[in-house]
């Protein structure tokens, strides 16, 4: 067993760009690597516009237009190694999604049908990626729900019937069906009162010990990647500014904008005045030279607003995208 | 007019009294009749302070704002301003003294109109200021105190700010009619963290310069410990737990606001083990049962759950200066 084989999916160099018109166009995501392991939650931080949801809508490979992506993406199926960014949607549908891969989009608790009851959806993907007949799918999948610690009639609902915590883990409980090596979340619970994201996190998390897969968590709330994942990658205006594992992260942020993401948040018991960042970030279509994050950073140097820094190592897994780190 | 308001003014040592206020909606065909704000009281203190009202959604603390705003007319109880109820102030006379900010701020402001021309009428109609001169003096000074250029923004749409400009210009058009009062209803959750604490400190500031008390509703209980005096926490239309807000949020009463404190994510990756580790039992409860509960509405959930608490209503009861509503703390 090598590194490599821990490692479930790698993506180098991703571009991903919205086309507006023909001469114009967003650079959501620009030149990002990154690698997903085997057993490990990983969590995608950054403010809205940074590229976090379209990056992994990409990485999932459902790309359609006006967004764009060019890259190399390699996703490890017990050693094949395939290009999502190559292969025809068709054989990522029977093949890859689902199975292999899976996304669970943001506002999930929306995405049901509304129209079929909650067994139907969990048969018809049985039936369809197992090839199995009706009666026993719908078996399997009553046996699955209790074993998700549902009740199995629960099955027989629609989806209106249920209140919007239960039906987020109803998708949580179709997007692992199948037991895919790696699940995507997109803002899992954003839109939940505390103590419904507490048990839904709970929820993903336990579900994650259990399969041992990649899980992927994409939100801007701090909070949630301080006290669920074990590695994180911040993006900012499209970039990829720093990588580290959770805890050394949040101890000593390297970057001065995770460190501004990071110092603005207040805690409780804690009333030492707070500071934010002044300004927006830039504008995609035209991004400003050198360092995205000069015009609002407190330390920048002449060489950041004319070149751009390179995302290099910084220590063992801990790397940054800052000219403040870098030998010249 | 003024001279009888100032009258008021020594007379009154609250600034805002909610008096055992009810507000129900009806839905449905025949009418199935809940209560979003059910038999509330909260004093404000007549002094510079930040009041949070804190809850899930659901909680009824977006009703109680529009209560006090005069959006809606409670079915019972009343809300008292200075001593007197908001319905017998004249209405102009009000609105120039309890000002609103409201959660969207591209919601806020027309998109075809230029945000500054709205400024400039409420300097001119609501703060009845008429020289036009003195309407743009004024205009640019409350801009630059809330940290916009008054030359930058003249020319804009508010499409062209970003939310938490946006968001700052909402502060300055409250301000300009100088209220004694913001009622600012989850002004910042919409904005991207690093902004949000700015919006924040702003308030702190006009609360320290100006003396402007802020009802600060939210459902972020990390803010509200860190700007806000005094908190009320709000559970299904009734006020559960009120009280110093670093008292409340740091020795919770009330098995609701334990709960919620319990669960709230921190950036501290040191306090990750203890939130991973300790579990919240979720059952399938149902909204409206909740809310139609004859007793204690959180007795669903409540792990100390007792017979009393299903039928009879706990009343205030004042543990240390916090007052909750839970029959744990009856007096033996």
């Amino acid at each position: 067993m090598s590194v490599e084989d821990n490692v479930v999916l790698k993506a180098s160099n991703v571009y991903g760009e919205y086309i507006i018109s023909p001469s114009t166009s967003i650079k959501a995501v620009n030149n990002v690597s990154i690698e997903l392991r085997k057993n490990e939650i990983i969590g995608i931080a950054g403010e809205s516009g940074c590229g976090k949801s379209t990056l992994i809508k990409i990485l999932y490979g459902y790309i359609s237009y006006p967004l764009t992506a060019k890259g190399k993406i390699l996703l490890n199926n017990k050693g094949n190694n395939i290009d999502v960014l190559s292969v025809s949607e068709d054989y990522k549908r029977e093949n890859i999604w689902w199975r292999i891969v899976s996304y669970i989009p943001q506002n999930s608790m929306n995405v049901l049908n509304p129209f079929m009851r909650i067994g139907d959806h969990f048969s018809e993907l049985l039936r369809k990626h197992l090839k199995i007949e009706k009666d026993e799918a719908y078996k399997m999948a009553e046996e699955y729900i209790v074993n998700m610690g549902m009740r199995k009639d629960i099955l027989k609902a629609f989806p209106h019937q249920l209140s919007g915590g239960m039906r987020q883990r109803i998708v949580v409980a179709l997007a692992l069906l199948l037991k895919p090596h790696i699940v995507f979340a997109d803002e899992p619970t954003t839109a939940v009162d505390v103590v419904l994201q507490k048990v839904l996190l709970q929820f993903l998390i336990d579900k994650q010990r259990e399969l041992r897969n990649a899980l992927t968590i994409v939100t801007h709330d701090m909070g949630v990647h301080a006290m669920v994942t074990q590695r994180i990658v911040v993006m900012y205006a499209g970039r990829v500014v720093e990588e580290a594992p959770t805890e050394p992260l949040f101890e000593d942020p390297k970057h001065p904008y995770t460190q501004a993401l990071i110092s603005s948040l207040p805690r409780l018991g804690d009333e030492s005045p707070r500071k934010g960042l002044w300004g927006t970030p830039p504008d995609l279509r035209n991004p400003p030279p050198g360092c995205e994050f000069h015009p609002r950073c407190p330390y920048a140097m002449d060489i950041c607003r004319r070149e751009e820094p390179v995302f290099t190592k910084y220590e063992n897994e801990w790397k940054v995208r800052c000219w403040l780190y870098l030998k010249r | 007019m003024l001279a009888l308001f100032k009258k008021v003014k020594t007379m009154s040592d609250s600034i805002l009294k909610v008096e055992n206020v009810t507000k129900i909606f009806r839905y449905g065909f025949l009418g199935f009749k809940f209560k979003a704000v059910d038999d509330v009281s909260i004093t404000i203190e007549n002094k510079p302070l930040i009041f949070t009202i804190a809850g899930e959604s659901g909680s009824g603390k977006t009703t109680l704002a529009k209560l006090i705003l005069r959006i809606y007319r409670p079915e019972q109880g009343r809300i008292l301003f200075m001593g007197r109820n908001i319905y017998e102030i004249d209405e102009d006379l009000f609105h120039k003294n309890v000002q609103p900010i409201m959660q969207d701020p591209y919601a806020s402001f027309n998109p075809m109109q230029k945000p500054i021309r709205y400024l400039k009428e409420t300097a001119r109609n609501i703060a009845g200021i008429k020289d036009e001169k003195e309407v743009e003096e004024y205009v640019a000074k409350t801009l630059t105190y809330v940290g916009l250029n008054a030359s930058e923004i003249i020319d804009k749409y508010p499409h062209e700010f970003s939310g938490g400009e946006l968001q700052r210009l909402a502060v300055a058009r409250a301000l300009l009619p100088r209220p004694k009062i913001i009622i600012a209803d989850e002004p910042v959750s919409m904005l991207d963290a690093s902004l949000r604490i700015n919006v924040i400190n702003l308030f702190k500031k006009i609360k320290d310069d100006l003396g402007i008390a802020f009802i600060y509703i939210t459902h972020d209980l990390a803010t509200a410990y860190y700007m806000s005096d005094k908190i009320a926490i709000m559970f299904r239309g009734t006020v559960i737990e009120s009280g110093e807000s670093k008292r409340v949020l740091s020795k919770p009463l009330h098995p609701y606001t334990q709960a919620l404190l319990e669960s709230l994510p921190e950036p501290d990756s040191r306090k990750r083990k203890q939130w991973i580790e300790k579990r919240i039992r979720f059952s399938a409860y149902i909204e409206e049962e909740e809310f139609i509960a004859k007793g204690c509405k959180y007795v669903f959930r409540c792990p100390y759950a007792m017979d009393k608490c299903k039928t009879v209503v706990p009343p205030y009861i004042r543990v240390n200066d916090t007052e909750v509503r839970c029959w744990l703390y009856e007096a033996k």
